[in-house]
Parts: C-alpha cells; structure tokens; sequence
C-alpha cells in the first residue's frame, strides 16, 4: 500500500494482538498513513471528520465492529479503541465478530 | 494515558523550529484543529499551527473552556514555548474573539507581543455576539451541521451528529456569553478579513474592531467558508502581514517603484 510515512514525534510501537493488527490496516487504508503505531493519535495522524466516517464505516463493514463516533474520538489510538472494542465484544450479546 | 506520547496537546502537530514566523490557527465554531487540514504547514517561511482546543476531537474527553477569557488564561500560558520568534494569531468568526483575548492576555503578562492579529469575518468584541448559530436551538444546530458535512462530501451518522452538536453548543454558549468587561487596545495591527460572497458577516460589521488596534482592511473572494482550503490570496494576506510595508496602506509614497 502507498502512503505518506507516519510524522509524530512519540515512539512508534508495532500492533502485537491479531486485533490491533487489524484496525492498523484498516487506519492504514483510511489516513494513507505507514506504517501506523497502537499509540498514534488519530487526528495527528492527518485524521478529521470525514474520515473518522469512513473508518467507522469500514469498521463496521469489514469486522463487524459498530463503534460509535464517541468512542473513536475518546479513544484515538489503537491501543485505546482495542480496550473499549474489547468491552463491546463481550457486552455485545451473540454479536458476530467475524468477516462478512 | 497516552504513552509514548511528548509534544503539546495544544496541537496535531508541534511547531516547526525552521521558520522565520508562526500564525497560531484557532478552530472554527464547533471544530478542532483538523478544520485547518488543507493550510499548509508552512509557506514563505510562516509556519500555520492549528491549535487544538479542549473538548472536541483527540482533545473530547477534556471539557471545553467556558469563555473565551478562560481560554486565554490557559491557551497565552501554552504559547509561551513557541513565542522565540514574530507570531500572529488567525481566528474566523467567533474564534478571531477568542485569538484576540489571547493576544490581550500575552500583552497582560509581558510576554512577546504578536505581529499581528489576523481576524476573519468576525464583528469586534464589543459588537457582539453576533451571529445566525446564537438563534438557534440543538435541532436546528443538527441540520446545519448535516448540511455542512454533506457539503464536504460525508455521510454523517446520527450519532456523529449528536456529538458533534455537543461540541458545537458549547461554542455557541461561549459567543453568546462573551461581554468583555473593558476593551484592550493592542500593541500590534489587526488584520480585518472579509470575503466578497459572505452572507453571515458584511465587510463593514467588521469595522469596530478599529476600537482594538490600528486596523487595515482586506476584501478577499469568497464566501464564509473559503478560508478553510487556505486560499493563495488568503494565504499572501498573512505572510505579509509579517512585513513592516504591509502595514501601511495608506503610506504608499514610501514604497518605491510602486505601478499605477
């Protein structure tokens, strides 16, 4: 994938669970951005509106993950937005976390 | 709570140590710094820092300040790091408010004194509020906020909606509540920004703001919302604006050499 080089200044932390891995890519598609660590914050990474949108959406298309504009700008890393999915997994009841 | 994190929450991203000045951008009503996503980092050597504001965006878990006094408080005490070198400050519509009681409250304190003062399409302090967003309740805020984001291109959710009300009636509230006591006349010109198609604000309801500083007024094509693809004629605005020449329109005679 093509894409501007991540520019923050806070140490770049590689994504370890199967989870963090997959909402990288799916930040990865969505800011245009490599790669993308589990502590980079959303809107540093070049992230606004119209695309916290289009992420959620492809969330919710391509896990199964329906998360809430909230959520995201409350918890603006990978490593946060994993906790808060977590708890959606287990609160969610019988909700499918599997591909479409 | 964010580890690996350095650099100031007060913006997406740090200011740029090579340039010879900075602009500090504040957000649009109901916006963070994103809003400023199509400036670009740094033109003619000013660096544009777009600086992010509690209570929205990356910054939403903190609450929003109250009124753009507090604001100041706070905002002139985090600039200070960033003022080794000429600064502005930009603000359009209600937030030229809030950047001109920051550049009120760093004169207070002593500290560097801005350049100039950029505002855009704003009525001065003692002529407000002013504005179509005050009358409006959270339904109606709703429906311009939709139509705005689809006029950007986005499928807004509700949800989206519905938070982004949130950020935008705490702006709102801070417009609505803002007297200022007494005027401060600043040290520094102040650049008055209106645009040619803008319905909201009328070039000459910018005019009080000659009761806060030597003014010099610019007319650039547009309508309200023009500045956020940061215009080229907007942009020349404001990097000239860091030029001595450029504050004396009416002293053309010693600018040599000058055509027709």
């Amino acid at each position: 994938m093509s894409g501007r080089r991540r520019k923050l200044a806070n140490e770049f932390a590689a994504p370890t669970t199967l989870l963090q891995q997959s909402l990288a890519r799916l930040w990865a598609e969505v800011l245009g951005v490599q790669p993308i660590g589990i502590h980079d914050d959303f809107f540093e990474l070049g992230g606004h509106s119209l695309l916290a949108v289009e992420l959620l959406e492809l969330l919710s298309r391509e896990m199964g993950l329906r998360v809430s504009a909230r959520t995201l700008y409350l918890q603006p890393t990978i490593a946060e937005l994993e906790n808060a999915v977590s708890e959606l997994y287990v609160a969610g009841p019988g909700k499918s976390r599997g591909e479409p | 709570m964010t580890s690996g994190r350095r650099g100031s929450r007060w913006f997406l991203r740090e200011p740029v140590t090579g340039a010879q000045a900075r602009v500090f951008c504040l957000p649009y009503s109901g916006c963070g710094a994103s809003m400023y996503r199509q400036w670009p980092v740094e033109y003619e050597g000013v660096n544009f820092c777009p600086v992010q504001l509690p209570g929205r965006e990356n910054r939403l878990r903190e609450p929003a300040f109250a009124t753009y006094q507090d604001l100041a408080d706070v905002l002139a005490g985090q600039l200070v790091p960033y003022l080794d070198r000429p600064y502005g400050l930009f603000g359009h519509c209600s937030s030229a408010l809030a950047a001109y009681e920051t550049s009120v409250r760093l004169v207070e304190r002593g500290r560097r004194p801005p350049s100039r003062l950029f505002v855009s399409s704003a009525v001065a302090p003692q002529d407000g509020p002013f504005g179509s967003f005050l009358e409006m309740d959270d339904a109606a805020l709703a429906a311009e906020l939709r139509s705005l984001f689809i006029g950007m291109g986005g499928i807004p959710s509700a949800g989206f909606i519905e938070m982004a009300v949130g950020v935008m009636r705490q702006d709102v509230e801070a417009n609505r509540h803002y007297h200022p006591a007494a005027l401060t006349v600043l040290p520094c010109p102040i650049t008055m920004i209106s645009w040619s198609d803008d319905r909201n604000i009328e070039p000459e309801r910018m005019n009080g703001w000659s009761a806060c500083g030597p003014t010099k007024p610019v007319m650039l094509p547009g309508d309200h919302y023009r500045f956020i693809e940061a215009p080229a004629a907007l942009l020349y605005e404001l990097v000239s604006g860091f030029n001595p020449v450029a504050d004396e329109p009416n002293q053309s005679d010693k600018v040599s050499s000058r055509p027709n």
